[in-house]
């Protein structure tokens, strides 16, 4: 299972900090992302997993700290990173005067790539919404978009802030073999979620976070067992299927937006 | 440059595909010209009328002081016929009257010299110099003959406030457009989240807003053709008297006023805390220039304290050096102070455009 220090890390990160004022919103976090995995941040609102995220997609400046992202320097060569980066951000939205079509257009432009235009929306299943402005989205299909966005660069490591806060569930299942189908393709995957569920669906590691802190990093199934073997019993009887399956199986597995 | 290029083509089709903008930077500005163009100002007053008086004798002066004393019109003394045609050509007066210094008694050959198109003005001049020589010389029958007062026509087109609006109404729409469209396009980016989508790709802002400058810039110079042309064709005012190089001048100096129009809305978005001041701020900003830039009135007429501070504003100079072209057809060389004025402020609003801009 623990095979991951045999395997190269492409994101490491060593006590960075960032402070807003007063205020400290990671107070030196470190870990590593091995390539080709998908770890995720997982952590209650506010504990600082979208500042963590944003300071290693170049949005946000380090106030200590370092941070590598395959071989480049997140202080010194965020040029280098944002290209072989793709990012999905929380709540974006894209310029609304123009198609789908020509929004991934002109960030495939952005990013000086070529990629089958047609492909990317086909991907992300929005081909049949090519024509459409971004404001005639359903909630699960801008993300989506924002997800195709991500892709314009054949990037090496996918960014995805909390990608299925607000969907229901089918577009949540959905977004998650998409996401699947990425680590599939050997990209490796940086999550942020306050579900659960999410996590240990996806995961391969997690790291903990809150106030600005990693708790504890880890398989979901090691932290699991861990909690088990110190003598912890779930007040919750485990059943052998969820509510959420209840829903799925009666409403159908379909997206309900296209 | 291929990303420059992308910026320019996305922001353009944005743009027009938007009805409120094309609202605001091609139909209001017509109208606002269209309106105040078919407008007669000077339809309400006496006209002014200049004499120029060549004699010294005691029968010249007496038409003088007769002329002087006529209500229909308002008589305004000039020294010389250059004088009269440079009044003219200015509009400052409707005709002028000359009294020649071999004016008698028998042989008045006075001359009313008025512009093609005039007519109505001069035969009221006519009248009035008739009924003076009249009164004056009591020898009605000696003027009878047609050659006692000459009318000349001459070959100067003057082109009204109808002219100096159009021109004014150009500057002014450059402003307009260079301002709010980027002041509100930037800002609901900003708001929702699109300028932070850009920051997290490889692009620097130097892209985003060279991008968005040639855009705008491109559409300000389609909106300049526009006006001028409907300036032309319904209200009738010749625009650049034929000269080629008052076309590439008006267009040089939209140009130049565009982008130094567009650098204040960006850095205007930049400087806002909110989106609520940033409206506030852009009228604070145009609202100025609207009135004391001569964009609707000459600003010549203004007390000294307010010209001098009129002409610290750089609408002032972008209204003035378009009016030049469009007015009496000069060219870039003739119009370097205002280019000059203009391109100085350009520099400082980009300056400050490019060292404020932010992505959130």
């Amino acid at each position: 299972m623990c095979s991951y220090n045999s395997r190269m890390s492409i994101i490491q990160v060593k006590d960075i900090k960032k402070n807003y004022k007063d205020f400290e919103a990671v107070r030196g976090v470190s870990f590593d992302v091995v390539n080709g995995e998908v770890f995720g941040l997982l952590g209650p609102n506010g504990a600082g997993k979208t500042t963590i995220v944003e300071i290693l997609e170049g949005l946000r400046k380090l106030s200590s700290g370092q941070a590598i992202i395959d071989n480049f320097n997140v202080s010194t060569e965020i040029k280098d990173i944002k290209k072989i980066i793709g990012v999905q951000l929380q709540s974006v939205n894209f310029f609304e005067m123009l198609s789908l079509y020509e929004i991934v257009e002109l960030f495939a432009l952005l990013y000086e790539s070529t990629p089958d235009i047609n492909d990317v929306l086909s991907r992300v299943g929005l081909l049949n919404k090519k024509d459409a402005r971004f404001k005639e989205l359903s909630g699960g299909q801008q993300q989506r978009l924002s997800i195709a966005v991500a892709l314009v660069n054949n990037p090496k490591i996918l960014f995805f802030d909390e990608p299925t806060t607000g969907l229901d569930p089918q577009a949540r299942r959905n977004m998650w073999e998409l996401i699947q189908s990425f680590k599939n393709d050997g990209k490796t995957i940086m999550l942020t979620t306050h579900y659960m569920e999410e996590a240990e669906e996806l995961c391969d590691r997690v790291a903990i976070i809150d106030e600005g802190l990693i708790i504890k990093i880890g398989s979901p199934a090691s932290l699991i067992d861990e909690l088990t073997k110190s003598g912890f019993k779930s007040s919750k009887k485990i059943r052998a299927a969820t509510l959420e399956d209840v829903f799925i199986q009666l409403t159908g597995k379909s997206l309900r937006e296209d | 440059m291929k990303i420059y290029i992308g910026f320019v083509v996305a922001a353009s089709k944005m743009f027009f595909r938007r009805k409120s903008s094309i609202f605001w930077t091609l139909f209001f500005p017509v109208v606002i010209m269209l309106a105040l163009g078919n407008f007669s100002f000077g339809a309400y007053s006496a006209p002014n009328v200049g004499l120029v008086n060549n004699s010294t004798n005691q029968l010249a002066n007496n038409l003088s002081n007769t002329l002087s004393q006529a209500t229909t019109i308002v008589v305004k003394e000039l020294k010389s016929a250059a004088e009269g045609d440079e009044a003219l050509e200015k509009g400052s007066v409707v005709a002028y009257i000359e009294i020649p210094d071999t004016f008698a008694n028998k042989k008045n050959d006075i001359s009313i010299t008025t512009r093609e198109g005039d007519k109505p003005e001069l035969e009221l001049v006519q009248n009035v110099v008739y009924i003076a020589l009249t009164n004056t010389t009591n020898a009605a029958e000696s003027i009878n003959e047609q050659n006692v007062i000459m009318t000349n026509i001459a070959d100067i087109r003057y082109q009204g406030y109808t002219g100096f609006l159009v021109a004014g109404i150009v500057g002014m729409a450059i402003m307009q457009s260079g301002i709010f469209t980027v002041v509100f396009t930037l800002l609901s980016y900003k708001n929702q989240g699109v300028l932070r989508r850009l920051q997290a790709t490889p692009i620097s802002p130097a892209h985003f807003i060279v991008g968005h400058l040639v855009s705008r810039v491109f559409i300000i110079v389609c909106q300049t053709a526009l006006l001028l042309a409907i300036g032309a064709v319904v209200l009738g005012v010749s625009i650049g008297l034929g000269n080629v190089f008052a076309y590439l001048n008006i267009f040089l100096m939209a140009i130049l006023g565009g982008i130094l129009f567009l650098s204040i809305g960006l850095a205007i978005s930049s400087a806002s805390p909110n989106e609520d001041s940033a409206p506030a701020l852009a009228n604070l900003v145009t609202f100025p220039m609207l009135f004391l830039s001569g964009v609707f009135f000459p600003i010549d007429y203004l007390p000294k304290s307010i010209y001098y501070f009129c002409n610290l504003l750089p609408l002032t100079h972008v209204a003035e050096g378009i009016r030049l072209s469009v007015l009496y057809g000069d060219s870039t060389l003739d119009t370097l102070p205002q280019l000059g004025y203009t391109f100085i402020w350009m520099i400082i609003a980009f300056g400050i455009c490019a060292k404020t801009f932010k992505w959130e």
